[in-house]
């Protein structure tokens, strides 16, 4: 598979999870793994361009595909304009879930780059955050629509 | 990790092109053979080792299972391997195919979440047979029916009547789902989703409806489905009658939900209570009927 643009060759199990395979084999630790349930959404990839739970996804499924996680967006050392974002609303505080909600904004904004605050709600609601509340993540990501809209 | 729920137990994935290929598989494993599809609801099953196939069979690669298409006067044609953000996009994107299945477009932006969507399949909803599944009620109000396949040849299995149980459906271990078919509804006939849902994704009570209103008594239709009410999915049988009858609007209105109140066999569990059911079913009805009767009779 294209892992962050890059071409990945990595022998799998055919029972290994794909969040188990990024993680263990691949070395890509922005991709969390927390419930392994598909409930906290921690686990979030973009798989051919797609935000999924990569805890609900078999690595043999991810065959040939294209995986994109939080450091694609990391180009010459600049952060994505959603992830700047983040950091402007203070969007975050331990950490361990904004790599989900960045690429999830990131898809939501790209393909809408006008989405409402209820879409945005709606569509970042199945990702869980313990430390901020979702005020700021919500602020951060419709801040940022301004640099998707063209 | 090797314990229970972050782990698989093993088998052998395998990824056939044609349909010929999943029914001989099915043929020679039966129950020891799993369709994989959007994964949602095998994979959950298997970290919990309430399955443990030896054969995995993923249905992603082939074609015909990824087709959605809308036929007028056939209604709509939705494939096995269809996930339901896209389903989702296809109903959005034609508002008028999208308003002659309301029932279904309501439901399917509740089920779950959208990152779960972008995986899951209306037809593993179906599958995956817990009384809580939201694919059901819209299904059953506009009669859809489900297209099974096995070595056998294939069959047609009304949606209502495919859960027979807990995770127990009508599939025997050797055929599978291709695709569900969504007859057009009848001529001015308009439909609902509404459900309630707390402290989970699970709902407590789901409610879809199909109402044609007519001056003319016979022909009068009213398909009234409830889910996550009882162990299977239930569809109100004397809704059409009730609505046939004599009476105000307003009074066929409270017949259905004594109806509903009194047929159904209401369950009690971890989302809610018998009691608490019974007042959902009577305030979800209201709301819903009242809802589409508006819209008919302004």
């Amino acid at each position: 598979m294209t892992v962050n643009g890059e071409r990945r060759a990595v022998e799998v199990k055919d029972n290994e999870l794909l969040l188990d395979v990024l993680r263990d084999k691949l070395y890509v630790k922005s991709v969390k793994a927390a419930c392994w349930k598909g409930e906290c959404g921690l686990c979030t990839v973009l798989l051919n361009d797609l935000p999924v739970k990569s805890c609900m996804v078999l690595a043999m499924e991810a065959d040939g595909a294209d995986v994109k996680t939080a450091e694609y967006f990391i180009k010459n050392g600049e952060l994505a304009p959603v992830q700047r974002s983040f950091i402007e609303h203070g969007a975050l505080q331990c950490g361990f879930c904004t790599p989900a909600f960045s690429l999830a904004a990131h898809h939501l904004l790209q393909r809408n780059p006008n989405a409402t605050r209820e879409e945005i709600k709606e569509y970042l609601s199945g990702i869980i955050c313990r430390c901020t509340g979702y005020k700021q993540i919500i602020e951060a990501v419709e801040d940022a629509r301004k640099y998707y809209q063209k | 990790m090797s314990s229970p729920y972050f782990t698989l137990p093993e088998f052998r994935y395998t990824k056939p092109k044609t349909i010929e290929e999943v029914v001989k598989v099915l043929d020679e494993y039966g129950e020891n053979a799993r369709i994989l599809a959007g994964g949602i609801g095998l994979i959950s099953f298997m970290k919990e080792r309430l399955l443990s196939p030896q054969v995995v069979i993923d249905i992603k690669g082939i074609p015909e299972l990824r087709r959605i298409e809308y036929v007028e006067g056939n209604g709509l044609h939705i494939g096995a391997a269809v996930t339901i953000a896209e389903l989702q996009g296809f109903l959005g994107e034609r508002v008028e195919i999208g308003n002659k299945y309301r029932a279904l477009s309501e439901a399917l932006p509740q089920i779950s979440d959208s990152l779960i969507r972008n995986r899951s399949t209306l037809i593993g909803n179906i599958c995956e047979a817990l009384p809580y599944m939201d694919g059901y009620p819209p299904l059953i109000a506009f009669d859809a029916k489900l297209h099974s396949v096995s070595v056998k040849g294939e069959r047609e299995i009304p949606v209502a009547e495919f859960m027979k149980g807990l995770a127990e459906t009508e599939l025997k271990t050797d055929e599978f789902i291709t695709h569900v078919t969504v007859p057009e509804p009848p001529e001015g006939a308009v439909s609902g989703f509404t459900k309630f849902s707390s402290h989970s994704e699970f709902s407590a009570t789901a409610i879809a409806a199909l109402i044609r209103w007519s001056e003319r008594r016979d022909e009068r239709i009213a398909r009234i489905s409830y889910g996550s009410v009882s162990d299977t999915p239930i569809l109100l049988q004397e809704a059409g009658e009730i609505f046939r009858g004599e009476g105000s609007i307003d009074s066929m209105i409270d017949r259905v939900v004594e109806t509903a109140l009194s047929e159904i066999n209401i369950i009690s569990d971890l989302y809610a209570t018998a009691d608490y059911r019974r007042r959902l079913i009577e305030v979800l009805t209201r709301r819903l009927l009242v809802r589409l009767f508006k819209e008919v009779i302004g």
